[in-house]
């Protein structure tokens, strides 16, 4: 496995991967809690997938894969995340992703294959994981070594079969090159993902045109640096209220100790399907929370838990079962919609910042009585 | 010549072949640092390199002296320190509780913020727990030596390319690109460790004695009670007129809050180890949380926060203030300086653009 990435020229694959989302995601909270007491810096996010309707339990996808050494590679993802294609001469990187369109940037050495990475150079894994040989198998017509893997420091992400959180792993390791054929996430005895080899092939010779992404008639290629241009800007709460095409709201009286951070996205083009102010408070000892503001849309948070407190209605999302999973608070006001999330506060305490929302004029208020 | 496969096991299995370990180390860090080196061969930015721009600086100095180790797995370690190494003359952490002395005979100590973390025994994690090692190097057997009397294995290894780097691949990109390590053949730890960049070496850390499971006598972790633990120096909330009496500069406040503003006093008594002097903060607090700080101090008397910061000259309603303008590299924050009267004044806000802090200066300036 020290070697696996070594063991071959070139390298061309398909391979599987799947995983419960229910289950990944209580995986993935139990390594943020460990990493935690640790004293590990953990990030958790929370995806926006656009709907208010229940997602997929489970997530499969198919990656094709062309790899040579030293640093040109091919992966083509079709999955529950949108098709992508990553690809490298060596000198440029393409990669055309859903929403951002294709772009292209210098290779640099870090850069690589994204679904696949643990599977073609388990090496990093070694450190954090304690082996046991359970014998031998074969899989996709490959001689294989199977093993049995608990985890001692997991320090990698992985999307699917070497799911941080996972209290066990099953490995088939190639016998002759050490690269992973399979490898499944555990906990508690049930699988939570898997990743799997279903076709290989060694030191073919792999055309050149493997390595090229030729835009489409008509696809515009974009610089990282042209890119970043539609990402959110940091700005103050007066600049987003002058930007934003709706009224920017903001809570009041939350008392002493809060830092701010407003960014303002102006939807499309760009990763954001639609005009946002994103205002994010942190309290050193009370927590953090973050607040999303888009044009009035009626439809967000229709289907959720209706609350209403002082005359004002409220849709409300929580997961009390999950531990570090944020409860999320919608509502309307004027031509807004605003979205409030946190997990450091219960929701009563939601709902009483969300009764406090105050509009934001666009002009700096004045500092001094006339 | 000793198979690779051994010798990975020898260093993941190293941690769990002792029960103590008690060593001497010969440590030397070249001047000539990775970093200066990296800029040297890519110029800036450190982008170049995939060195995060804003990982810190190696020493830029030759450092050399002994290192000390007395380690008791799982929790308690003691270092100390001769010569010119840096970090802790005197470092003990046993649970979750540290105590430290530096070069100047300060004692510092978590005992009253347990959450506080130490890098006590950071410098030397690698030589007793390898582990990490196998999976951020490409490793390579060189030959068969002895360091410290105790045989042991050469292994050369290179930085393999990281995807998802860890810190530890930081550390190492920052040593060298090539290391040279010589582990105990019997226990796995590391006995010498030599980072190369280029073919030149940065640093070389070798065993010069080492001893494995021994019974270390209580004193060993105890605590440092023989010197006192510095106190952390704290603001306290004053009323403005308090503020006024305990200082020896004029304090100046601003004209009479708008209504949905109120300001907060707190006194600052200077801190000589930070070194920070004394000074007067008033926090402007609008209802919406928006903040501006202003720090008083006496005037000459710069707050530490005021270093490395981009510092324009900028005229405003007639007179001159340095200000340093808002952008997303440091956060939005805006500050303004200025001296007035023998008080040295500064604005700084995450909230506000710098036209707004200008305006507070200006009304501070005129001393409404």
């Amino acid at each position: 496995m020290s070697k696996a990435s070594d063991s071959f020229q070139t390298l061309r694959a398909t391979l599987r991967h799947w995983r419960d989302e229910e289950k990944y995601m209580e995986a993935w909270d139990r390594h943020v809690e460990e990493r935690s007491s640790a004293g590990g810096g953990t990030l958790s996010i929370v995806l926006d997938a656009g709907s208010d309707e229940p997602q997929p339990t489970a997530s499969e996808a198919t990656v094709r894969l062309w790899l040579e050494r030293p640093n040109r590679f091919r992966e083509e993802y079709e999955g529950a995340w949108g098709d992508q294609t990553a690809v490298s001469d060596g000198e440029h990187l393409w990669r055309r992703v859903p929403r951002l369109g294709l772009l292209r940037e210098k290779a640099s050495k870090g850069q690589g294959v994204l679904f696949a990475t643990q599977l073609v150079n388990p090496a990093p894994l070694l450190p954090g994981l304690e082996l046991e040989l359970l014998g031998d198998a074969d899989h996709a017509g490959r001689a294989a070594v199977r093993l049995r893997a608990a985890p001692r420091h997991v320090s990698w992400h992985d999307l699917f079969g070497l799911a941080p959180g996972a209290d066990r792993y099953e490995l088939l390791v190639d016998a002759e090159r050490g690269i992973l054929l399979r490898a499944e996430a555990l906990l508690e005895g049930t699988t939570l993902a898997w990743s799997e080899v279903v076709e290989v092939a060694f030191d073919e010779q792999l055309p050149p045109e493997v390595f090229v992404l030729k835009p489409a008639p008509g696809e515009r290629v974009r610089t990282p640096e042209e890119l970043a241009q539609d990402f959110p800007d940091d700005v103050t709460l007066d600049e987003a209220a002058r930007r934003a095409s709706f009224t920017v709201w903001a809570p009041r009286k939350m008392g002493r100790g809060w830092e701010i951070n407003v960014r303002y996205a102006r939807g499309e083009p760009g990763p954001l399907d639609r005009e946002t102010v994103m205002l994010h408070y942190r309290h050193e000892k009370q927590g953090q929370l973050g607040i999303n503001e888009t044009a009035r849309d009626e439809k967000r948070g229709a289907s959720w838990e209706l609350v209403e407190r002082g005359g004002e209605a409220f849709r409300v999302w929580q997961r009390p079962d999950r531990r570090r999973m944020p409860t999320i608070v919608r509502f309307h006001k004027g031509d807004t919609s605003i979205e409030l999330q946190s997990d450091d506060f219960e929701l009563e305490r939601l709902l009483e910042f969300a009764r406090s929302f105050a509009p934001v004029s666009g002009e700096r208020p004045r500092f001094f009585r006339e | 010549m000793t198979d690779l496969g051994d010798v990975i096991a020898l260093l993941l299995g190293a941690r769990d072949r002792y029960r103590t370990v008690r060593a001497t180390l010969s440590v030397r860090y070249e001047a000539r640092s990775a970093r200066m080196t990296l800029r040297h061969q890519h110029g800036e930015p450190d982008e170049a390199t995939d060195v995060p721009d804003d990982f810190p600086e190696t020493e830029r100095r030759a450092r050399a002296g002994i290192l000390r180790v007395w380690l008791a797995p799982p929790d308690q370690i003691r270092e100390e320190r001769e010569g010119v190494l840096g970090g802790w003359r005197l470092g003990i952490r046993s649970g979750g509780s540290w105590w430290a002395l530096d070069d100047e005979g300060d004692a510092y100590s978590n005992e009253k913020e347990p959450e506080v973390d130490t890098d006590i025994g950071e410098s030397t994690r690698l030589f007793f727990d390898p582990r990490p090692l196998v999976g951020a190097l490409d490793l390579e057997v060189i030959s068969e030596t002895e360091i410290a009397g105790r045989a042991a294995i050469r292994l050369r290894g290179t930085r393999r390319v990281a995807q998802q780097p860890t810190e530890l691949d930081f550390e190492l990109h920052l040593t060298g690109d090539e290391f040279e390590l010589d582990v105990d053949a019997e226990r796995g730890v590391l006995l010498r460790k030599v980072a190369r960049y280029g073919g030149v070496e940065s640093s070389v850390e070798e065993m010069l004695e080492i001893g494995f499971d021994e019974s270390f006598s209580p004193d060993t972790f105890a605590p440092i009670t023989d010197v006192p633990v510095r106190p952390d120096v704290e603001p306290r909330a004053v009323s403005p007129r308090k503020a006024a009496q305990l200082v020896a500069f004029p304090v100046r406040l601003p004209p009479p809050l708008a209504e949905e503003w109120t300001m907060h006093t707190s006194y600052f008594p200077g801190d000589a180890g930070a070194p920070e002097p004394e000074a007067i903060i008033l926090e402007l607090l609008h209802e919406d949380s928006r903040r501006i700080l202003i720090a008083e101090t006496a005037a000459g008397q710069p707050s530490q926060i005021e270093t490395n910061q981009r510092w324009q000259t900028h005229q405003y309603e007639g007179r001159e203030f340095e200000v340093v303008r808002p952008e997303s590299r440091n956060a939005m924050h805006a500050y303004v300086r200025f001296e007035e009267a023998g008080t040295r004044i500064l604005i700084s806000s995450n909230d506000f653009d710098l036209a707004a802090l200008l305006e507070v200066a200006a009304a501070l300036a005129r001393g409404e």
